[in-house]
């Protein structure tokens, strides 16, 4: 019987190792499949409160837009919800700048082109330096604190207050 | 020497002990697979009941904001008819040819050329009523058109299985048809439900001169003409966790003042006539 027992080698190294390696990706594979639905569902719940806190911001912008001047273009400004400490926003404000007349053209020794209308140079500068007043860019950031998940909208602000001007060439 | 026994007549096969230890080892082990699977398959569905309900809220207010952000009226574009005292210039004179409009519960009130101002109503904090232009025809000759009366409102849940901490349903009137009919009559009409287990909402409306939101539509300076409104929305899941919504919606008519506008016009009366060519608002889509 003692002899018998010696005889019969048991598992191999080799084969524990590729039983253990089995079982263990089968293991993490169900694990796995529990924590997507939880992480996906944590996810979904952030994504929904930064919407919320995006859209929210945007439309309170746009009911009551601040006065729309230069130094807003400065820098963006970051400030913490007044209601929701664990999360801030940031606001970027942007003219809508057109390209120049001559970039436009493509070509800027032939300025003096004889074929090309001053005026046309002028007006496209007077439309440009409406729109400059009239058109604003807006985007809106909303971040958790911790997390550092974010959700942005960007979005046209007409200035209400600028006037069309335009000169007598 | 000793002989080798051949390997084929050895009985090396297992013993008893050794079968008995391996089932023992093997069904712990598919003890502890059970379970896993069972947990998984527990909490994926957990999870996509609380994602369900969640959807189900956020549903139900997109479908409040596709419906607000389309809110009607000519005050966008026309200023309200003052009072008898104000003497009718000439451009009004030329258009109260038509005949005019008698006022009704659905439109309490006349522009400066007898257009209808529909009513926006609000009898409790939780109750909406407003005309909106989101309607679109599903049968080719029926008599509707873009406009349509949306009303807004809770009511005790119908359900028997309901939350005595959050027992009420947001309902939805849709009247698609016979917009000018003089009163309304929501008894005849089947709302849909939009969501329940509703434990308090609210309706706050925004006033432009104070730049807040009020909760009460008679304090507004303008109460036929509302450009935004705030939802506050508690609900509450099966956890009885308490889930609280704050939604800002607006209407996405352009700003437009009528009041300079007319102003303008009665220092320039030619530039009037440009204005009859105009489509009719309200048909620009």
């Amino acid at each position: 019987m003692v002899k018998k027992l010696k005889n019969t080698s048991g598992f191999t190294l080799l084969e524990v190792l590729i039983a253990t390696g089995i079982f263990a990706a089968f293991a993490t594979a169900f694990t796995l499949t529990l924590s997507y639905n939880v992480t996906d569902s944590i996810r979904l719940e952030e994504e929904i409160i930064l919407k919320e806190l995006c859209m929210n911001k945007m439309n309170e912008i746009l009911l009551d837009p601040p006065d729309l001047k230069e130094s807003l273009t400065l820098q963006p400004e970051t400030k913490t919800f007044e209601n929701n400490d664990a999360y801030q926003y940031s606001l970027t404000w942007k003219r809508f700048t057109l390209p120049d007349y001559e970039k436009l053209k493509g070509s800027e020794e032939d300025s003096d082109d004889e074929n090309t209308s001053p005026y046309e140079k002028i007006f496209y500068g007077q439309i440009k330096d409406n729109l400059k007043e009239l058109i604003w860019q807006l985007q809106v950031k909303v971040q958790n604190k911790k997390t550092g998940y974010f959700f942005t909208l960007s979005t046209w602000v007409t200035n209400q207050n600028a006037k069309v001007s335009f000169k007598k060439i | 020497m000793k002989t080798q026994t051949p390997l084929s007549t050895t009985p090396n096969g297992f013993t008893l002990l050794e079968i008995i230890i391996s089932i023992t080892i093997l069904s712990f082990l598919m003890l502890g697979v059970y379970y896993l699977t069972e947990n998984s398959t527990e909490g994926a569905a957990r999870v996509t009941k609380e994602d369900l309900f969640k959807m189900q809220i956020e549903a139900a207010l997109n479908r409040l904001d596709q419906d607000f952000s389309r809110i009607f009226t000519p005050l966008y574009y026309k200023s309200i008819k003052g009072k008898k005292s104000e003497q009718a210039s000439e451009l009004e004179s030329m258009t109260d040819e038509f005949p005019s409009f008698e006022t009704t519960e659905r439109f309490p009130a006349l522009t400066q050329d007898n257009q209808p101002i529909p009513a926006i109503k609000s009898d409790s904090p939780s109750d909406l009523l407003f005309l909106s232009t989101i309607n679109q025809r599903k049968i080719q000759n029926a008599k509707e058109s873009h406009f349509v009366w949306i009303k807004y409102m809770l009511r005790d849940s119908l359900d028997e299985n309901r939350n005595s901490k959050a027992p009420f349903e947001l309902i939805r009137y849709y009247l698609p048809s016979d917009i000018y009919a003089p009163d309304f009559d929501f008894e005849k009409i089947r709302p849909s439900v939009l969501l329940g287990n509703i434990k308090k909402l609210e309706f706050l409306f925004w006033n432009p001169t104070k730049k807040t939101f009020v909760d009460d539509l008679k304090m507004m300076d303008k109460p036929h003409l509302i450009r935004a409104i705030k939802v506050v929305l508690s609900t509450v899941d099966e956890k009885n966790n308490e889930l609280k919504f704050e939604r800002i919606y607006r209407s996405i008519w352009p700003f437009f003042d009528p009041g300079v506008d007319e102003a303008s016009k009665k220092r320039n009366p030619q530039d009037s006539d440009n204005d009859m060519d105009n489509e009719p608002p309200g048909e620009e889509d």
